[in-house]
């Protein structure tokens, strides 16, 4: 408590920033012994998180025995309790993590709980993506107020929640999907501050891997009726991006994250190449919708623009400018992403051409690099890449009987003298 | 100095929005209760649930649907205004759709169109009803449903759901089987 008042009254004497305040009390925190204060922290939010759902539960049975009042009264009670409490940790627990977490947590799920409660009391209509977006606001405050790391986490995971409801199937169109973007933004910030302060930290963390899969998911909800392909550049480049933005900071080896970015990147790229390489996908693509037509698919033109701008932008950047090795091959698929939807635009069996070789070559790239770095992992990786690839093919009825099982029989034997090399020259070396 | 004014002023902001949102659905709710025209509607109930809202009955209406001329019916997911009637046996029934808010919205209801048919050169135009559900104490429920199968076997049987609109609102209020409220006939079975 002492601690909390001298470093309040420091800032507001201009002895110290704001900033540095913050840092300080998140030093304290860091001092007590990680392990236990994590724990201590995960048993409460999950303690808190099954309390307040059990009692919803236990509301929801909707009890006839009471007058509407009353029902309504206990239907505010939890919301309440959880105002008092968010109350009490301001004025006089607000340098505990453990007391902000559990307060804040309990308040924030109390709101969905009370808004849920008088909803069914009083019959009120209403869709999911309403209900969720209003919780989510009235709860949005508490991030930053507190502040609160699992109410960010569970903010983040309700915007994602109320996309798949509001921006996708049914619902889709009826409901518009862009409240998702402002309810990114203002998380951004706080996402900002765990990776400058804590940025190895459990949450921060989980916000490395839910923030590139919030945007993944978001970018699917502006698929127009038409123009397709302008969706497939704006996933090829945003892929692009994550897998840049992962190798820089996989380079710095001082960032101790877990990549989220880097992961999502590359898998995801490796993904849409493997989709690319089937002829039926292309034949698919043309005959349902029109690949490139701009009416009916303007926004993903504008996003699909946006996109391939900062990509291409980050792609200079790290090797043009900061001459980044060992070059990344990866990073510029976005590139040829884009000129395959061209070249199927002009003929729907060009694109697999480039698609085939892009991944074969890249197999073989990272199959001669393990070998030069004598890395076992590098070694399969680039073999399973060419595997997969054979995998693929055999179910692309064109190619003859014959031409499939060489390609096979290439590849397993190629998979049996690699591993059997390596192992070789690991034993002289020992 | 900024930082002490600052957070408890914003947290009691908060609080406040907290609790004025969901009063305000109540106030709303019960303005159209008092002070609405009653409608009633016919349906049939169904017993489905919801993650959130606990145990309901889904109502599928008779007026429902409308037919019109298929150069004139929106699309779905479209808002419209039905202007609301009683038919010769005193159930609701749709008079007329318009597409435009109209000015003075006296038996209108908003309402959304979820799908529409075509036959010939009219169009069957089915509306999304703002009161489909009717939320039932969670054992209830199932039980509500087994009393309107048994009452369909009777003769003239009739459930129908009692309505009030004010304003565009719609708010259900009772649903009734063979002329008695769901709610005492679910107490003494």
């Amino acid at each position: 408590m002492a601690l909390e008042k001298d470093l309040d009254k420091m800032v507001e004497e201009g002895v110290i920033s704001f900033e540095t305040s913050r840092s300080i009390r998140n030093w304290y925190e860091q001092q007590q012994p990680s392990d236990n204060r994590r724990l201590t922290l995960l048993f409460g939010v999950l303690g808190v998180l099954l309390v307040v759902s059990g009692i919803m539960l236990v509301l929801a049975h909707n009890w006839d025995s009471f007058p509407l009042s009353v029902k309504t009264v206990w239907a505010f009670l939890p919301l309440l309790v959880g105002q008092v409490g968010v109350g009490y940790v301001l004025l006089k627990k607000r340098d505990q993590e453990w007391w902000r977490e559990i307060s804040a947590t309990w308040l924030a799920l109390s709101i969905g709980g009370c808004i849920a409660l008088i909803s069914q009391i009083y019959h009120l209509p209403g869709e999911l993506p309403d209900f969720l977006l209003t919780w989510l606001l009235l709860g949005a405050a508490l991030i930053y107020l507190l502040p609160s790391q699992v109410v960010a986490v569970l903010f983040l995971a309700g915007s994602v929640w109320y996309a798949t409801e509001a921006g996708y199937g049914y619902n889709g169109s009826l409901y518009e999907g862009y409240y998702f973007w402002g309810l990114l933004l203002w998380v951004l910030p706080f996402y900002r501050s765990l990776w400058v302060i804590k940025k190895d930290g459990f949450f921060a963390r989980l916000f490395h891997f839910g923030f590139p899969a919030a945007l993944l998911i978001g970018l699917g909800m502006h698929i127009g009726n038409s123009g397709y392909g302008w969706i497939w550049i704006a996933y090829a480049s945003l892929l692009s991006i994550f897998y840049m933005l992962g190798t820089f900071i996989k380079s710095h080896s001082d960032h101790k994250i877990s990549n989220g970015y880097y992961y999502s990147g590359m898998l995801g790229s490796l993904l849409l190449l493997f989709i690319g390489s089937f002829v039926d996908f292309w034949k698919g693509l043309v005959r349902e919708r029109s690949l490139l037509t701009i009416d009916g698919g303007q926004l993903a033109l504008v996003l699909a623009i946006i996109l391939s701008l900062l990509a291409l932008s980050g792609f200079i950047y790290l090797f043009g400018v900061r001459k980044f090795t060992p070059f990344k091959p990866l990073a510029f698929s976005f590139i040829l992403f884009a000129a395959m939807i061209w070249m199927a635009h002009l003929s729907n069996g060009l694109a697999v051409i480039p698609a085939n070789l892009y991944i074969l070559g890249l197999g073989v790239w990272v199959l001669v690099e393990g070998s030069r770095q004598k890395s076992f992992f590098r070694i399969n990786a680039g073999l399973g890449l060419i595997a997969i690839l054979a995998i693929c093919r055999f179910f692309d009825t064109e190619l003859s009987f014959v031409l499939r099982g060489l390609i096979f029989i290439t590849v397993g034997i190629g998979f049996a003298l690699a591993n059997y090399q390596m192992i070789q020259k690991k034993k002289t070396h020992a | 100095m900024l930082n002490k004014l600052l957070i408890p002023g914003i947290f009691l902001l908060l609080v406040a929005a907290q609790w004025a949102i969901p009063l305000d659905m109540i106030r709303s709710s019960n303005l159209i209760l008092t002070e609405g025209k009653s409608f009633r509607f016919k349906c049939a109930p169904i017993d489905p649930n919801d993650p959130f809202r606990g145990k309901y009955i889904t109502l599928n209406f008779e007026a429902q649907q409308y037919l019109m001329d298929s150069a004139l019916a929106p699309q779905p997911g479209e808002t419209v205004w039905l202007r609301m009637t009683t038919d010769s046996a005193g159930y609701a029934k749709i008079a007329s759709l318009t597409e435009n808010k109209p000015e003075n919205l006296g038996d209108y209801m908003e309402t959304e169109v979820s799908t529409y048919f075509m036959e010939g050169d009219s169009t069957l135009v089915f509306f999304t009803f703002p009161f489909e559900r009717f939320y039932l104490e969670e054992t209830k429920a199932p039980k509500a449903e087994a009393l309107y199968q048994e009452n369909l076997q009777g003769q003239n049987a009739t459930s129908y759901a009692l309505i009030y609109l004010l304003n565009g609102e719609a708010r259900i209020q009772e649903v009734y089987l063979d002329g008695k409220p769901l709610s005492e006939l679910l107490k003494n079975p």
